[in-house]
């Protein structure tokens, strides 16, 4: 670990298993991620990575083990006293899960309605700025279902940073995009970063985004944080499972004959 | 006989399961509403969805069940010359059994299922993972307003089967098979009285609260995929369908102890 006492963890995770069905996902992960940085978690497709993300937002409670954000361990907490502590928060889900009963404007309110101390007039400026940013400007008044996969993420990332959490928390932005929507989603995720101080923890097996995104970049394999560091040493590490993973070489046992 | 024996006691256990789940939900419920102030916009919406757009299919049924419970009557009692009698026996019926039951169908037919559909999509398209994430409970956002907006139409979706019931009735014994109209209707409010409709709207206050704890907890319990949504719809009808049918007897000897006639 590198300089672990300038920045103080804003989430701890400490020894955190879960157990999907009869299968084990999570094996005793533990995870410091500091406030302002921005972590990157690669590994495998299916290796619990999303499973991962919610522990963070307690969204999952896991089978053993301790999850902190900031002072509080929210395995103790209950699913009410959960709520105030997510307004802190903000989830970037895998396919968007854009409410399809709300139009992509009130879907993107959604977080400044809810706070309740904003009016109309500003939520409207807000939100138009907000997909502006995004870059889907004047398309408030579409349905989610007539968007494109890419088109949702960005509507999911406008919602999810609109009230400026502390802690964002990203689900495979990248995955299912051409490369150009790609690029503009990393760009964003850094622009967020900077301009907002937020601390970002970004799930993805997308390798030119964790380069391009992470301060630090952790790699889960069979259940466990394998190793953590910095984008660098990570993906120059002589380590035979990170480097097969970074460079994307297969493994005998998993080719498909 | 071992693999019989099995089968029976999965489905045992689901069934004891699915009663927990129900009651946790409903004291969830409960603690919602005292909690958390009600959302005007939301329980509007759902009034429209499931009271006031339910109301025509409710007419219908109401109307033709009446219309024939009606005409079987009168076949059978003109032979023992009791025509006249026919206006009680259908508004009675209507009012106690008729009503509430076949209204509960209906309701679990187009309201249990489509809750139970909305959401199980909900679910495993994330959209609960999501309103959890931006910090609302899912029970009071979503589950609440369907409760108060089940609990309030309920009874007047039931009573309006009953009118519609006891109108068509007579229309058909009146207009159609001839019994005196005078007669039929003075035998009619003689011999409805009040509680016999307390305990129609009774039973659909009960029956609404049947079908919306099964179909939000389907919903909510759904399994991944499209086929888990499927199933999820069709068990929330058959169940709840179920759960009134078996409620209504018991509630049948329980209001008449409690409304004696």
């Amino acid at each position: 670990m590198i300089d672990s006492s300038a920045n103080s963890p804003i989430v701890r995770l400490v020894g955190v298993e879960k157990k999907l069905g009869r299968q084990k996902v999570l094996k005793g992960v533990n995870l410091e991620v500091r406030a302002g940085e921005n972590m990157v978690i690669i590994g495998r497709s299916g290796g619990g990575k999303s499973v991962l993300l919610k522990h963070i937002l307690g969204l999952m409670q896991p089978d053993a083990g301790e999850v902190w954000f900031r002072d509080q361990n929210l395995v103790k907490l209950s699913e009410e006293q959960l709520v105030p502590l997510r307004k802190e928060t903000g989830m970037l889900f895998q396919n968007g899960a854009l409410f399809d009963s709300l139009t992509v404007g009130e879907n993107v309110a959604f977080p400044l309605r809810e706070r309740g101390n904003v009016n109309d007039a500003e939520i409207r400026s807000e939100v138009t700025r907000a997909l502006k940013i995004v870059d889907l400007p004047n398309q408030e008044h579409k349905w989610p279902s007539e968007l494109s996969g890419g088109m949702r993420k960005r509507v999911a990332l406008a919602r999810a940073a609109i009230a400026r959490p502390a802690l964002m928390l990203y689900d495979e932005p990248t995955s299912g995009l051409d490369p150009v929507v790609s690029d503009s989603i990393n760009k964003l995720m850094v622009r967020l970063g900077e301009e907002l101080n937020m601390t970002s923890v970004i799930v993805t097996h997308d390798m030119v985004s964790a380069r391009e995104v992470g301060d630090r970049i952790a790699m889960l394999y069979e259940g466990k944080i394998y190793i953590v560091g910095e984008p660098r040493d990570v993906i120059e590490s002589q380590d035979p499972i990170v480097h097969r993973f970074v460079n994307g070489i297969s493994d005998a046992s998993d080719a498909i004959f | 006989m071992t693999r019989y024996a099995t089968r029976f006691g999965a489905r045992f256990m689901a069934m004891l399961q699915m009663a927990g789940q129900i009651v946790f939900l409903l004291l969830d419920i409960l603690r919602c509403l005292f909690r958390y102030p009600i959302r005007m916009s939301l329980l509007v919406r759902q009034i429209d969805f499931i009271g006031a757009k339910s109301v025509p299919v409710v007419i219908i049924t109401g109307g033709f069940i009446g219309a024939v419970f009606a005409a079987q009557t009168e076949f059978q009692f003109k032979s023992l010359g009791l025509s006249s009698g026919v206006g009680p026996v259908v508004a009675i019926a209507m009012c106690r059994e008729l009503g509430p039951v076949l209204c509960a169908l209906m309701i679990a037919g187009r309201v249990g299922s489509a809750m139970a559909a909305e959401l199980a999509t909900m679910k495993i398209t994330e959209q609960i993972d999501a309103l959890r994430s931006l910090a609302v409970y899912p029970t009071e956002y979503l589950i609440v307003p369907r409760f108060l907006a089940m609990l309030l139409s309920m009874p007047i979706l039931v009573g309006v089967a009953i009118i519609c019931g006891i109108g068509a009735g007579y229309a058909v014994a009146v207009h159609v098979l001839d019994v005196p109209g005078v007669y039929y209707w003075n035998n009619t409010v003689k011999y409805t009285h009040g509680k016999d409709i307390t305990i129609g709207l009774v039973k659909g206050f009960f029956f609404g609260l049947i079908i919306l704890l099964v179909g939000c907890n389907k919903g909510l319990q759904s399994a991944q995929g499209a086929e888990g949504v499927g199933l999820a719809t069709t068990e929330a009808v058959v169940d709840s369908f179920i759960i009134v049918l078996i409620a209504n007897f018991f509630f049948t000897f329980l209001l008449n102890a409690i409304l004696p006639s």
